[in-house]
């Protein structure tokens, strides 16, 4: 296969379609080569040696892109992760706007799956009606401490010296926010969670802070 | 119809499981980049739009309809967040679009890798995204030509001409960029 680097026409700008010979040193590159095309380029090699050169030059810049590729790719992919949020997860504009605004999607989707759950169980804090439950997806920015609530004990047990006893437990902090939008939690037809705008006034206050 | 390997993963996800929903984004995002890297050749905010197509993943994922479609749905929404962050430099950093490129000629008859590397992003850069697309995807670990065409939306017949035809343009251009009587007259910036 002859290369001419006179040429200013590049065909494979134009569109159209690949010759056998390439297809073939395509697959050859791809590791997907069976005796056929094999075979074709022995036939085109033994009239133009410079073919088998060809090949190689190709095999190298393939071999170079994925060296150029991979860590390019590999290093944004390892900057972006959604966080490993646990339970369930929710959408809304909202933590897309946290997210546009600073980085802070996994933080915001964490967030949001912690609230759903907490709001739904911790003792002392009354939950929204059905089918709604509050999710504030909070913004960038500290929140204000209001007051840490009692804690919740999970789990007791005495230590293995026998001194004092190991405690798992829950601090509740309680605080406050200012949030762009106020989304709800509901179950569609299929039982999976969405988000559903609500308003304040749909929402039971357990008390004033 | 084979069922591909995440499907389950996908249907745990698109039920509301966060843990699924994060192993969905592990499994896809470096091929999403390499479709971000396709529409924005040469750019270095490559990582400003993943995470945007990481907002828009947890944002719209609720509304696919057909988990068959993730991969070319994922793909769409790359494309569009790449247009979006192009349009965004055109605007903010007009300067930035029309400098002149590097010259992969200053990198390709240097000896080290890095300038070899160099050299052959800038030259695919030169590449139709159409022919861009298929190769970058085929560099990322992984991705066969069938999930390729999954992703693209093409038949596979065409992703393997498609590679074939990038291939040989690039081969090209690096043969044209070592010919001796390249560039002589040319007013060029070396590459990063």
């Amino acid at each position: 296969m002859q290369m001419n680097p006179a040429n200013p026409t590049d065909p494979a700008d134009a569109g159209g379609s690949a010759s056998p010979l390439e297809l073939a040193m395509s697959r050859v590159v791809d590791r997907a080569d069976g005796l056929e095309d094999w075979r074709a380029l022995d036939r085109q090699a033994a009239g133009d040696p410079a073919l088998w050169h060809e090949l190689v030059a190709m095999l190298r810049q393939d071999a170079t892109l994925r060296v150029a590729v991979r860590p390019t790719v590999q290093r944004a992919a390892g900057h972006v992760e959604l966080g490993a949020p646990r339970g369930r997860w929710l959408s809304s504009r909202s933590t897309r706007w946290a997210a546009l605004a600073s980085g802070w999607l996994a933080a915001a989707v964490a967030c949001m799956g912690w609230g759903a759950a907490v709001w739904r169980s911790a003792p002392g804090v009354t939950s929204a009606p059905a089918p709604h439950t509050a999710v504030a997806a909070v913004e960038p920015g500290a929140p204000q401490v209001l007051r840490e609530l009692d804690r919740v004990v999970l789990r007791a047990e005495p230590t293995a010296d026998g001194v004092g006893y190991d405690l798992v437990y829950l601090r509740r902090v309680l605080e406050r926010a200012r949030v762009p939008e106020l989304f709800g939690v509901a179950e569609d037809e299929h039982g999976a969670l969405v988000p559903t705008p609500v308003q304040p006034a749909s929402l039971v206050r357990p008390t004033e802070f | 119809m084979s069922i591909s390997p995440d499907a389950v993963v996908l249907e745990r996800a698109l039920a509301g499981d966060a843990a699924a929903l994060t192993a969905l984004w592990e499994a896809h995002r470096e091929w999403t980049a390499a479709i971000l890297m396709a529409h924005l050749p040469g750019r270095v905010e490559l990582d400003d739009a993943l995470q945007e197509v990481a907002v828009t993943l947890v944002r719209e994922l609720p509304g696919l309809r057909d988990p068959q479609a993730f991969r070319p749905w994922l793909r769409a929404i790359a494309v569009n967040a790449a247009r979006s962050h192009g349009r965004r430099e055109r605007r903010e950093r007009p300067d930035a679009l029309a400098a002149e490129p590097c010259d992969p000629a200053s990198a390709v008859g240097r000896a080290s890798l890095a300038d070899e590397v160099d050299a052959v992003l800038a030259m695919v850069a030169t590449l139709p995204v159409d022919l861009r697309e298929p190769l970058l995807l085929r560099a990322v670990d992984g991705l066969s030509q069938r999930e390729i065409a999954v992703a693209l939306g093409l038949p596979e017949t065409t992703v393997e001409t498609r590679l074939a035809r990038a291939r040989r343009a690039l081969r090209q251009r690096m043969a044209q960029q070592t010919a001796p009587d390249h560039g002589s007259n040319r007013r060029v910036q070396p590459c990063r």
